[in-house]
């Protein structure tokens, strides 16, 4: 009698040791990714800002409407990947799409993440002024 | 040696005692894992709900804008100058705003009393198709030399469907009224490449269904009812809000004006969708989450 009640309370608690442990080991997980993603949206948007900010380097301004050029993928710290495309969307406008990742140590993708990023050729008219610079409004697009 | 067998009064008492206590001890281990069990469960749905709602919340928050018809474009395109926020309406327990869904290029625009507009398909980015209800965001470049009098106009959508590109290339034509006072005219000067959103009106919302407190959302570009997305929330009736908003404007002061708002405050309140045994075993009581956060929409005016 006393061992079948032992072994049955063994083993309601080491269910409820279990559960427990997956619980938290869930939340771990669900708030690391969390982080990871967050990582992810902040290299892209460093990259988007990057490439404007080096528009003349890259000699983005001869594209021709309609074209894209990839641009090379720059990491930052924290094990992130930004990879930057441009598309020339008319004579006066560009469409900056950065995917950037967050690795692991062995190079396997934990995050993804994309943003894009609307800018207009600047005014002639300002001299010595950058460029391009982002849309006044409605520059940050959000990706479906 | 006696010749009696079997077990004495006393005995059978003592063993009938201890079985019992035994038993009950059991039942109440097996009673006490099973609270245990449900209220960790019911804990994980509490927290996934609170994150899901801080996260819609946040996403579509998030891509809030503005649309600015600067005194420039109001002379170029023949309509008035304004600044109008994607936010139409803000509350404690609701928000209405007109939310981004997806868009592509320009590459063509047939005119008439009603333009019809033909985006590339294959630039083309929403989950879904253009909807009668919905609006079309249009880039006008008036003069391409200057970036000041270029403005963001606002089209209701009449009809959607097939078209095809100047070139040929597959694309998706939209048929759409302007806004009054703007001339149809003024479209065609719209660039080949340029871009166009497609947009709706929502409303996330606190509300009250089946005599608990959730977060839902509906369009009211459609007219359709509320949906649940998350909860069950704390219940206003209990003086306490399971959802709300704060509104910042520029000096991080609060604010009820949608053209003012540069940053909302989110706080959420969730509770368990049953009470759990938690701290007092004895009594078993709804739990509850508290999770704020605060979103800039990055498409807001600045400052």
């Amino acid at each position: 009698m006393a061992l079948p009640l032992a072994l049955l309370a063994l083993v309601v608690i080491a269910a409820l040791v279990a559960g427990g442990f997956a619980a938290a080991v869930l939340e771990q997980r669900i708030g690391r990714n969390t982080l990871y993603a967050a990582q992810a949206a902040g290299a892209a948007e460093a990259g988007a800002v990057a490439v404007v900010g080096e528009w003349e380097g890259h000699g983005l301004g001869f594209l021709a409407p309609g074209d894209s050029a990839m641009l090379p993928a720059a990491a930052l710290p924290g094990r992130t990947v930004y990879s930057p495309t441009v598309t020339r969307l008319n004579q006066e406008l560009f469409l900056v799409r950065v995917a950037a990742v967050r690795s692991d140590a062995d190079g396997g993708a934990l995050a993804r993440r994309e943003v894009e990023l609307l800018v207009r050729v600047a005014d002639s008219a300002i001299a010595g002024g950058p460029p391009v610079w982002p849309l006044r409004n409605r520059a940050w697009v959000v990706s479906p | 040696m006696s010749a009696r067998r079997g077990f004495t009064l006393v005995e059978l008492a003592v063993a009938l005692v201890l079985g019992l206590m035994v038993g009950g001890l059991v039942h109440r281990m097996l009673l006490h894992g099973q609270r245990l069990a449900r209220a960790q469960f019911e804990r994980m749905a509490l927290q996934e709900n609170v994150r899901v709602a801080a996260l819609v919340l946040a996403g579509e928050l998030g891509g809030i804008g503005y649309d600015e018809i600067t005194p420039e474009a109001s002379a170029a395109l023949g309509y008035p100058a304004a600044i109008r926020s994607d936010l139409l309406a803000v509350e404690p327990g609701a928000v209405t705003y007109l939310a981004g869904r997806g868009g592509g290029s320009v590459c063509g625009v047939a005119p008439g009393p009603t333009p019809e507009i033909v985006v590339m398909e294959r630039s083309w980015e929403s989950l879904r198709a253009p909807r009668a209800t919905d609006s079309l965001l249009v880039f006008v470049e008036s003069d391409p030399a200057i970036g000041s009098d270029d403005a963001w106009i606002h089209l209701g959508i009449l009809s959607a469907g097939t078209g095809s590109c100047p070139g040929g290339e597959a694309g998706i034509a939209v048929r759409v009224a302007a806004p009054a006072p703007l001339d149809p005219a003024a479209l065609t000067g719209v660039t080949p490449g340029s871009p166009a959103r497609l947009a709706e009106v929502m409303q996330i919302r606190y509300y009250q269904s089946g005599g608990k407190s959730w977060l839902g959302m509906r369009s009211v570009s459609t007219g359709e009812a509320v949906t649940p997305m998350a909860g069950p929330l704390a219940d206003s009736s209990a003086g306490v809000r399971g959802l709300t908003l704060v509104y910042r404007d520029a000096a991080d002061g609060p604010t009820s004006d949608p053209a003012a708002v540069r940053a909302v405050e989110i706080a959420l309140l969730g509770v368990t969708d049953q009470p759990i045994h938690g701290r007092d075993p004895r009594r078993a009581l709804v739990d509850s989450l508290a999770l704020s956060t605060r979103v800039a929409p990055r498409n807001a005016l600045r400052p």
